[in-house]
């Protein structure tokens, strides 16, 4: 498909039309504006939406990122999407929702794109080490099972320079600033729901060493230096070597003279070298 | 829980740990404690590490039938982060002593960035928080000790 000459509109049939899923993207709710798409998400499944339904907004009034960081959502130009998940099989395995999120995004956007994400570990989407994505995994679990769990994402599709805020402009960019085209967005959502859906079929049925050799063959972060800044203020440098069982970042590091490879789970990951 | 009844538990904690049992139930009048191993799925050698401390597997308790009460504990569902309030500058979910209702948030726990909220199962106090922020916690760890209220 030739690619659009400015940003044209979300449309649920156009979308619809595309995908070759199961389950995800039906049903697909398309809404002009909301405060975010996560947080309706939550309250379409509490009202019973099914799992594979998906929420999609043209701009969100409080888009939000991790520990309560907002995401930047100027109208009509991204993708601020979110999927609602409702499958034990999978959520037994939720550690690596994250890691496949990215895959998915990642293989989207180069098959229909042709824009070469790098995937910072877990799920940072990068582009000569600028953001031009984020994911957004939250889950809800009484007792020891995890029950809904909602995958949100925002893509920088067409937005331009103008379009982040002054202090994001160093750190941020989009699909339009690295290819100085404008992309299709309807055809993308489609592919990442067709692409996702194979690798959420690939952790439910247990595949683990094809997802963790998949990943680990798009991860930026293996081979290199890094520096893991946890919220008490810490820091650990190392090198990061593999992706663990459950999708764990391996990291050999010196401490008291010995060599160690560390587990990484949480903390921002800053490559070095 | 008071001082003597946490020993007692540490003690049959000790006790599981030396020789390598994954269960132990005690009982002595209307008081029972069992303390049972989970082990992760993801278990292995290597050593996990988080934002507070490497620690090794715990082992989780039960709380059953405790005089006129019934204990819970509320366990880990993954290996993560602990996290007691939605983000490092507002006030915990929870403290000791707060009542809280079925489907209450109580923490966050974060694995590769997936943040899940913990949920309280039933209306009642939270008696104790076991972990400290930001710590790291294994499948099945305990974090909360609720006191089921009617």
């Amino acid at each position: 498909m030739a690619n659009p000459v400015q940003s044209t509109p979300l449309e649920a049939a156009s979308i619809e039309q595309r995908l070759t899923t199961r389950s995800l993207g039906r049903p697909l709710h398309l809404f002009a504006e909301l405060a975010s798409t996560n947080t309706t998400a939550f309250m379409l499944a509490d009202s019973g939406a099914p799992h594979g339904t998906v929420v999609l907004a043209e701009t969100q009034t409080a888009g939000k990122g991790r520990l309560g960081r907002q995401w930047t959502s100027p109208p009509h130009l991204n993708i601020y999407c979110s999927l609602i998940l409702e499958d034990p099989k999978l959520s037994r395995h939720v550690s690596w929702i994250p890691l496949v999120t990215g895959l998915a995004l990642a293989e989207a956007t180069q098959c229909v794109c042709g824009i070469t994400i790098s995937l910072k570990w877990p799920n940072d989407l990068l582009y000569l080490e600028k953001k031009i994505g984020g994911i957004l995994c939250e889950s809800a679990s009484q007792g020891s099972r995890i029950g809904t769990c909602v995958v949100g994402f925002g893509l920088n599709v067409n937005c331009r320079e103008t379009d982040f805020p002054e202090e994001l402009r160093p750190l941020a960019t989009s699909y339009h600033l690295a290819t100085r085209r404008f992309h299709d967005r309807n055809g993308l959502i489609a592919d990442i729901f067709n692409q996702l859906e194979n690798w959420y079929d690939c952790v439910e049925s247990e595949q683990f060493e094809h997802v963790r050799r998949s990943y680990e063959a798009s991860c930026a972060t293996l081979g290199r230096e890094v520096e893991i800044a946890c919220l008490t203020g810490q820091t650990i440098r190392g090198t990061a070597t593999n992706i663990g069982e459950d999708g764990a970042l391996l990291v050999s590091t010196m401490q008291e003279g010995k060599n160690r490879i560390l587990e990484i789970r949480s903390g921002d990951v800053k490559h070095l070298r | 829980m008071n001082s003597e009844e946490r020993k007692e538990i540490q003690d049959l904690v000790e006790i599981l740990n030396e020789q390598n049992l994954n269960e132990i139930e005690v009982q002595r009048g209307d008081v029972r404690i069992r303390v049972r191993r989970e082990s992760s799925p993801t278990a292995n050698a290597r050593v996990p590490f988080s934002a507070e401390s490497a620690q090794t597997s715990q082992p989780a308790a039960d709380f059953t039938e405790r005089e006129s009460s019934r204990l819970l504990t509320v366990t880990s569902p993954v290996v993560g982060t602990f996290y007691r309030s939605s983000s490092p500058d507002v006030e915990p979910y929870v403290d000791e002593g707060d009542l809280v209702s079925r489907g209450q948030i109580l923490c966050i726990v974060e694995a590769m960035k997936l943040m899940n909220e913990i949920e309280s199962e039933v209306d009642g106090r939270v008696v104790k928080v076991l972990v400290e922020n930001e710590s790291g916690v294994e499948y099945g760890q305990p974090l909360f000790v609720i006191e089921p209220l009617p």
